[in-house]
């Protein structure tokens, strides 16, 4: 009877625990399948109440967002061919020397003792301190006067200070994860530092490195506030260029929903090649300690 | 193994050292840049900049949305004195804020045989270029007016049933009002929220200048003011009488909205008239097309378009005065293209350019703006025409964006109950002076302040209501 009863609670238990995850996902989710709905929408669909699971699909938000069809020679639609370019360019680029550069800091702070070291680790991080906001027009008389406005190499500069505090900080943490003893044994055995650094520490944190990858790889790929003043029309990216969707009707939500879509996909393949790596650096800490 | 890694490490840079390269991106000598919030009239100007005889020189946008990041754009680039676009269209009120940094315009209405300012309304021109106030001096052209209007639902205003039960309530026949009285009287008649039918409906939300240039059409039109220009006082103004009467009639309509729309901005008011949700809405005459249109509004052919009401003020006289809307176009004087620009705009002026352009969008020009040919060519321009006397506006102060951030939050806060209006405007006129006061402005307070603050300033008050169309 005792063992019927536990069954019972177990059930109710594994039952619950399924309904969580059931409203988790949905959660998450949920937003994600709805701007997939809502990219297919005219407007006059999009705000119909009760709202509409079953409708015709417009496809005029996707012709804005690729400059296509009805869309082609209107200068307002989307049109995110030249932007998206912009965007993987900057992304790409901004995050992999923000890491490579953040790696080497990060290997340097965990490794060594130097002077100022608390106050070089306390700069690196401060960069993220500030609001954009605070440092806009400073960096846009700077990048005017060196000619780097509406350039992608000025993005990528932005992208780089923008992360390389953070990647540091990221990667001195895995670092520290790493027993000392692996570089002492290497060296011990004739070993330069730089071949104990490449050829065994670094294939030990490279979940570290994709994990810190990820995020400035979501940070440079949203960034908004810089790109939104320092490009006008060669260089802008992706989040600027979907943030002007308007038009007659006001705010052109079929479009910026289309936008969206676009917006998120390369996001997914990026974390979908890393994932492996991801998720090893996710747990890196946690299985150094046990 | 070491040689391996070397070449790894070299092929890494030099596959970043060409990205590096391929991303510096080139410029055209004879591209003429713009900004200009994306929408239907910049696509205008893009397709009709097209046809420009100069094949050597390109119009190109550089489109930003509606709202705070377009005037940021401007004002950032002026700040650092940079070229990275020629010309822009601001808002009228940012002409005070932005002439410092544009071409003086009477120099090429001097020098040019066509772009003169007689070629414009003279109120038009003034409106969306001169700065200061009355100095003749000029900044922008009026490139794309607006103005506020009223759209409401034929099919309800020309129902039988309703026109009977509406005099059975009132006394009086439903009709378009033509004041603010009126216009509370119609909302609460079809405020129905069983049927998911509500009166009335405005913006009142926080963003940019929604809820003020609303607010502020009520206020002009119960004699309120939102400064004294001669002597720079705000209290007394702002929180007088008659500008509080303005500011609640403003706040009472949200009792007739839509839930939440207290916080709307243009967009969610268009949806309520698009989807029929609303009897009347106050909306900017830019959407007029777009509300008309079947293929995006479900009532396209239910909605007629009028001119605001006015009100009948505590002096017992009767104005109607409401926000200006649209933009005018001035010159960076930091560009290094005045010849082109000045080329440019001599040709996008003339009427042919321009009857393609108010096809779509509202024109400055003289001449289309007086055509019968534009006049009937939809079923508002007639009423835009008769709009155009009524217009008001913002201080045409450099300090604009500050007065109006300070203004926008207290009416903001009165539209969503957490404020009295008294409370709200008392406490914006404060703000509004110490800006001023910290901008060197000399407050010269007199010795009272006017219930009716319109009657000493810019008198419009008549002893009657005047009807429009």
């Amino acid at each position: 009877m005792t063992h019927a009863r536990t069954s019972t609670i177990d059930l109710a238990g594994r039952w619950l625990v399924l309904g969580l995850l059931l409203v988790y996902t949905i959660y998450n989710v949920g937003p994600i399948f709805w701007l997939l709905l809502s990219s297919f929408k005219s407007r006059m669909d999009l705000f119909t109440m009760p709202p509409k699971l079953f409708f015709t699909p417009d496809l005029s938000g996707y012709q804005s967002v690729f400059g296509v069809g009805a869309a082609k020679d209107s200068a307002s639609a989307i049109g995110v061919f030249d932007s998206l370019v912009n965007s993987v360019i900057v992304s790409v680029a901004g995050t992999s020397l923000a890491v490579f550069f953040g790696t080497l800091a990060g290997y340097v702070c965990s490794r060594f003792n130097f002077i100022g070291k608390g106050d070089f680790m306390f700069f690196v991080l401060s960069t993220r301190m500030l609001p954009p906001v605070a440092v806009l027009v400073f960096y846009h008389l700077m990048f005017a006067r060196l000619g780097l406005a509406d350039t992608r190499f000025g993005l990528i500069l932005v992208s780089i200070f923008a992360n390389v505090g953070l990647a540091t900080w990221i990667m001195k943490g895995f670092f520290d994860g790493v027993p000392k003893e692996v570089e002492q044994i290497a060296i011990v055995n004739g070993y330069t530092r730089m071949y104990a650094f490449t050829r065994l520490v670094l294939p030990m944190v490279k979940g570290g490195i994709a994990a810190t990858a990820g995020f400035c790889f979501i940070f440079a790929w949203n960034e908004f506030a810089f790109a939104s003043i320092l490009t006008t029309t060669q260089a802008k990216t992706l989040p600027v260029k979907i943030s002007a969707a308007s038009g007659a009707t006001g705010i052109e939500w079929t479009q910026i929903c289309a936008a969206g879509v676009v917006l998120i996909i390369p996001v997914l393949i990026f974390f979908y090649l890393i994932r492996k790596h991801l998720l090893m650096g996710m747990t890196f800490g946690v299985l150094g300690r046990s | 193994m070491e040689h391996a890694f070397r070449k790894r490490l070299w092929t890494s840079a030099a596959a970043v050292s060409a990205v590096l390269a391929v991303s510096t991106a080139s410029a055209h000598a004879t591209d003429l840049t713009f900004v200009w919030h994306a929408g239907t009239c910049a696509d205008a100007l893009v397709d009709i900049a097209k046809d420009y005889p100069d094949k050597s020189v390109n119009i190109v946008p550089a489109l930003v949305p509606y709202g705070p990041q377009w005037h940021d754009k401007i004002a950032s680039e002026f700040a650092i004195q940079g070229d990275a676009f020629d010309f822009a269209m601001w808002d009228s009120q940012s002409t005070a804020e932005f002439a410092q940094h544009a071409v003086k315009l009477n120099d090429i209405f001097d020098k040019s045989d066509y772009l003169k300012a007689d070629i414009f309304p003279p109120a038009s021109l003034s409106r969306y270029g001169e700065f200061p106030d009355g100095s003749g001096e000029f900044f922008g052209l009026p490139a794309n007016q607006d103005a506020y209007g009223l759209t409401y639902r034929k099919d309800l205003f020309e129902d039988p049933k309703e026109m009977e039960a509406f005099k059975a309530k009132y006394g009086r026949d439903l009709a378009v009002p033509q004041t603010y009285q009126e216009a509370r009287d119609v909302a609460e008649f079809f405020t129905r929220p069983d049927q998911g039918l509500y009166g009335w409906a405005q913006m009142g939300g926080r963003d940019y200048d929604f809820a003020t240039t609303a607010s502020n059409s009520y206020l002009w039109s119960f004699g309120g003011e939102l400064y004294n220009p001669d002597t720079m006082e705000v209290k007394g103004y702002l929180d007088s009488p008659a500008s509080v009467d303005g500011v609640q009639a403003y706040v009472d309509m949200f009792k007739f909205g839509p839930p939440g729309s207290a916080n709307w901005g243009f967009d969610e008011v268009n949806t309520a008239i698009q989807q029929g949700q609303v009897a009347m809405a106050m909306q900017w005459f830019y959407f007029n097309g777009s509300n008309a249109d079947p293929k995006v509004s479900k009532f396209a052919d239910k909605v007629g378009f009028a001119v605001l009401p006015g009100a009948v003020g505590r002096d017992g006289k009767f104005r109607r005065q409401f926000s200006v809307g649209g933009q005018g176009m001035g010159i960076n004087k930091y560009s290094k293209k005045l010849p082109e620009l000045t080329k440019f705009m001599e040709w996008y002026f003339q009427p042919e350019q321009q009857k393609r352009y108010a096809a779509v969008c509202q024109t400055g020009l003289k001449t289309v703006l007086e055509s019968p040919d534009w006049q009937n060519l939809n079923s508002y321009n007639r009423q835009f025409s008769t709009a155009l006397q009524y217009l008001n506006d913002y201080w045409h102060l450099p300090e604009y964006p500050v007065l109006l951030d300070e203004l926008q939050q207290e009416i903001s806060s009165a539209a969503a109950g957490t404020k009295t209006v008294q409370e709200a405007l008392s406490a914006a006129a404060a703000k509004n002076e110490r800006t001023l006061e910290r901008a060197g402005y000399e407050i010269k307070r007199g010795d009272s302040t006017p219930e009716v603050p319109d009657q000493m300033i810019s008198p419009v008050g008549v002893d009657a209501v005047v009807p429009v169309e």
